[in-house]
């Protein structure tokens, strides 16, 4: 009798999974799973907030705030400092180049930009997907670059809500964009995979190294040119193919995201654009 | 009160008790386990620590509520559908159907197994649908990693739930007049 309980619940569950599979093209399910996101947000941010404080609370004891605050201090002017760096590397590579590429590549000003607040990581092993606390009434929209510590681009806006929007993380297995290598000038595109991010269609004559800087490239669509986005870490040209297979190490920490930047209007020097793929 | 309503209502408490657990645990899954654990794949499955403790103490019957829920919470959440998380819990509830079968004593020793193995199958279901391929070395010590927290924690709510179900378990009042009583 028991078994044949068990043996219920196990198919009422199946049909249920199977029927909520089916359901999730429906018209109104997208209306569904934003309503649903609307009241499981705010909860998610007190059960954030709460973990937070125990950790911070078991990690540091009674000198959080102290700590907290140093900690906080020290990486911005870390952040700070990298993309300081980079920029006047990069400031010196394009002076001898056409002033518009100069001003494309340069990224000296991002344009306009809106602070929001990671609100969850999407909970699938496969989504390198985050959610943040603006959306469309904040003026963010789809497609628009997203900055984390050091002005060094993270992701994508891939999706918006009313007051929520989804970004697409560089590492995302569908993640996609233009991308040049500083040092070589190689016009690249730069994709997520499992394994980390990798520079596609370089070709395998170009000199490439580890350690050269990965940024944006202007040259496509709609993205700032000259925003940081990572750098080369694995360079392989043994293989038979007329591309390197190059891995990239991002340079933003992806785990612990809390806060970013969404640039709403990238400064009218630049143009670009990135893509899912 | 007799005796058959007695059971009925005390296991509608519970199955209640295990939903407002599950949708917890969702919760818990997504504003907690990123805090405290930076690999995905190495943090424990909360809503498979309630369907495994809870189905193997007290049956599967009060949590199911509990997985539907902390299904949908995790796929309002995800661009991944709610669809693929139940699917994806649906094997740790195939593993606990031995339990019917087992004393009181080895159901709790099959919680921390559903678990772990419920993981592995969660895990690798949830990959499927992002059109993941294989774990690499790395990823599969985090996913041993992930199991074993899982596990454990399942251990420890599944004798939890005996210990308190058998001691709150309801039982007729002795005396016909008197309204029936948790502890007697």
């Amino acid at each position: 009798m028991a078994v044949l309980r068990h043996a219920f619940w196990l198919i009422a569950l199946l049909t249920l999974a199977g029927a909520l599979l089916a359901g999730s093209r429906a018209q109104g399910a997208a209306q569904f799973e934003e309503r649903g996101g609307l009241i499981v947000a705010p909860l998610i941010e007190s059960a954030t907030n709460i973990a937070r404080s125990i950790s911070d609370a078991a990690q540091h004891g009674g000198r959080v705030q102290e700590l907290s605050s140093e900690n906080a201090a020290l990486r911005q002017q870390i952040a700070r400092l990298e993309g300081e760096n980079a920029r006047l590397r990069e400031s010196v590579i394009t002076s001898g180049q056409l002033a518009d590429l100069r001003a494309a590549a340069g990224a000296e000003d991002v344009g306009s930009t809106l602070a929001a607040g990671v609100v969850l990581r999407d909970p699938a092993p496969g989504r390198d997907v985050i959610v943040i606390d603006r959306g469309a009434r904040d003026g963010v929209r789809k497609g628009q670059a997203v900055l984390g510590s050091g002005a060094t681009l993270i992701g994508l806006v891939s999706s918006v809500q009313d007051q929520r929007a989804r970004v697409r993380l560089l590492s995302d297995p569908q993640s996609a964009i233009a991308a040049v290598v500083q040092s070589t000038r190689t016009q690249t595109a730069l994709t997520g995979s499992r394994d980390g991010l990798r520079l596609e269609f370089a070709p395998i004559a170009d000199p490439i190294s580890e350690g050269d800087l990965v940024m944006t490239s202007a040259l496509i669509g709609g993205l700032p040119g000259g925003l940081l986005a990572g750098l080369v870490t694995e360079v392989d040209r043994s293989g038979q193919d007329l591309f390197a297979d190059i891995k990239v190490e991002p340079l933003a920490t992806y785990e612990r995201l809390e806060h970013v930047l969404v640039i709403t209007e990238p400064s009218r020097t630049a143009s670009g654009t990135g893509t899912d793929k | 009160m007799n005796v058959v309503t007695g059971i009925v209502l005390f296991r509608l408490a519970f199955a209640c008790a295990a939903t407002l657990l599950g949708v917890g645990a969702a919760l818990l899954q997504l504003g907690s386990t990123p805090i405290w654990i930076e690999q995905p794949l190495a943090a424990p499955v909360l809503p498979l620590v309630v369907i495994a403790g809870w189905g193997a103490a007290r049956g599967l019957g009060e949590a199911v509520a509990a997985t539907v829920l902390a299904a949908i919470v995790l796929g309002v959440a995800s661009e991944e559908r709610a669809g693929w998380f139940l699917l994806a819990m649906l094997p740790t509830a195939v593993l606990l159907l031995p339990a019917t079968a087992l004393r009181r004593w080895e159901r709790l020793l099959l919680a921390p197994v559903a678990a772990a193995l419920g993981v592995v199958a969660f895990q690798g279901l949830m990959r499927f649908s992002s059109g993941l391929g294989a774990l690499s070395a790395d990823q599969q010590n985090q996913l041993f990693e992930g199991a074993t927290w899982t596990a454990a924690a399942a251990l420890v709510l599944a004798v939890v739930l005996a210990a308190g179900g058998w001691a709150l378990r309801w039982r007729p009042a002795i005396d016909p007049e008197a309204p029936w009583r948790l502890f007697e």
